[in-house]
């Protein structure tokens, strides 16, 4: 649009300024709920298993690390897709149980509380991951970097599975896709410690790297649509 | 949402609904005072959309009551181009109410444009083209 044309609307359209403005203000003014609040809130609708269940989880990675020899990070990296199925499980609960509906119905727009907490369980798994890491990395003889990405790549791969069959297949079905994708996951990285373990090898990381990228898209572009799913079902 | 921001372009809105300064306070701090008494908006991302249906409605409302006077002359006026703005509102109070009341929504109030759309409950196409054509039509008026 012509600025000049703009800026004269914009002149043209000043009214005189209000009396009441400010007395108003500092009488009414409202709690707006902060990101940090809105999360920490959600936090306390994951249940409690969800919590102690990654814990758990986190603790088995560690043991089975300490357990094994020479084998430690490709055994734990097959066990994260068992840790992806907990966020997954939790974050389609309401979906699960057909609640969206009661969801809606609720003070906080239901996209906003499903973003917070995915937030919540998703920050609760990276700082499991980020410690596994690096003491897998002094455990082993893999660097932080490659231990984190064998980490990452099939905990990503499960969430992106999981989260499209949860928003495919409806009820408990549901949980029981997840969970078979997250069995899949598991038994294919076994099976390729087993059988193909030149896969493990260094100079193969290039194509860890390419199936991480492929699986952190995968993940962003399901949590897009997850997050979309719930803004269509508001009341119109 | 800065609500002191929100504030301003509600009485704005207002007072050339109404054209009358305290008329337009009145009805803004109402829309506000229903704002912040409803909690089925809380948070929702709908909020502008809210606040000028809540206005708008106010403003109906209270036109039915009392007519909108002339604009009063006093009104601040720009120091750039004085001639310019005078023209300009010459040529806005000749448009009918809603063409107003578009141009300040969505050029002064700078009102996302499907906020607009949900308002006036137009497709996003038909926005523009109205938009455009009342924007044409001033441009022609005044250069002419």
């Amino acid at each position: 649009m012509d600025k000049k044309l703009k800026r004269a609307l914009k002149q043209a359209f000043a009214p005189p300024p209000p009396e009441r403005k400010a007395a108003f203000l500092r009488t009414h003014r409202r709690r707006e709920l902060g990101p940090a609040a809105l999360l920490l809130t959600q936090a306390g609708y994951v249940r409690w298993w969800t919590w102690a269940g990654s814990c758990a989880l986190f603790a088995a990675i560690l043991m089975l690390a300490l357990s094994s020899e020479a084998r430690t990070v490709w055994s734990s990296s097959a066990l994260t897709p068992l840790l992806a199925l907990i966020a997954v499980s939790e974050t389609s609960r309401a979906r699960r149980y057909g609640m969206e509906e009661l969801e809606l119905s609720c003070r906080m727009p239901r996209s906003a509380a499903l973003l917070a907490r995915m937030a919540a369980v998703g920050l609760l798994h990276l700082v499991l991951l980020g410690i596994t890491a690096p003491i897998l990395s002094r455990w082993g003889e893999v660097g932080v970097l490659r231990t984190g990405v064998y980490l990452l790549t099939p905990y990503l791969l499960t969430v992106a599975l999981g989260m499209e069959l949860s928003r495919r297949v409806r009820g408990q079905a549901g949980l029981l896709a997840c969970t078979a994708a997250a069995v899949l996951v598991c038994v294919l990285g076994m099976w390729a410690l087993s059988v193909r373990p030149e896969l493990y090898h260094a100079e193969r990381i290039r194509f860890w790297g390419i199936a991480l990228a492929l699986a952190l898209t995968a993940s962003v572009f399901e949590f897009v649509q997850t997050v979309k799913e719930t803004e269509e079902l508001q009341w119109t | 949402m800065d609500i002191e921001e929100q504030y301003n372009r509600i009485y704005r809105y207002c007072y050339f609904r109404l054209r009358d300064r305290h008329r337009a306070e009145d009805i803004t701090q109402e829309t506000f005072l229903r704002w912040l008494s409803s909690d089925t908006y809380r948070d929702s991302g709908r909020t502008i959309q809210y606040l000028y249906s809540i206005a708008r409605n106010l403003c109906t409302d209270e036109g039915r009551r009392q007519h909108a006077a002339p604009l009063p002359e006093d009104l601040p006026m720009a120091s750039e181009d004085p001639l310019l703005s005078l023209a300009l509102r010459t040529e806005l109070d000749k448009l009918s109410q809603e063409d107003r009341e578009l141009v300040l929504l969505r050029v002064v109030n700078e009102v996302p444009v499907g906020v607009l759309c949900k308002l006036y409950g137009v497709s996003r196409f038909a926005l523009y083209r109205r938009l455009r054509g009342i924007l044409k039509h001033l441009r022609e008026r005044l250069e002419g």
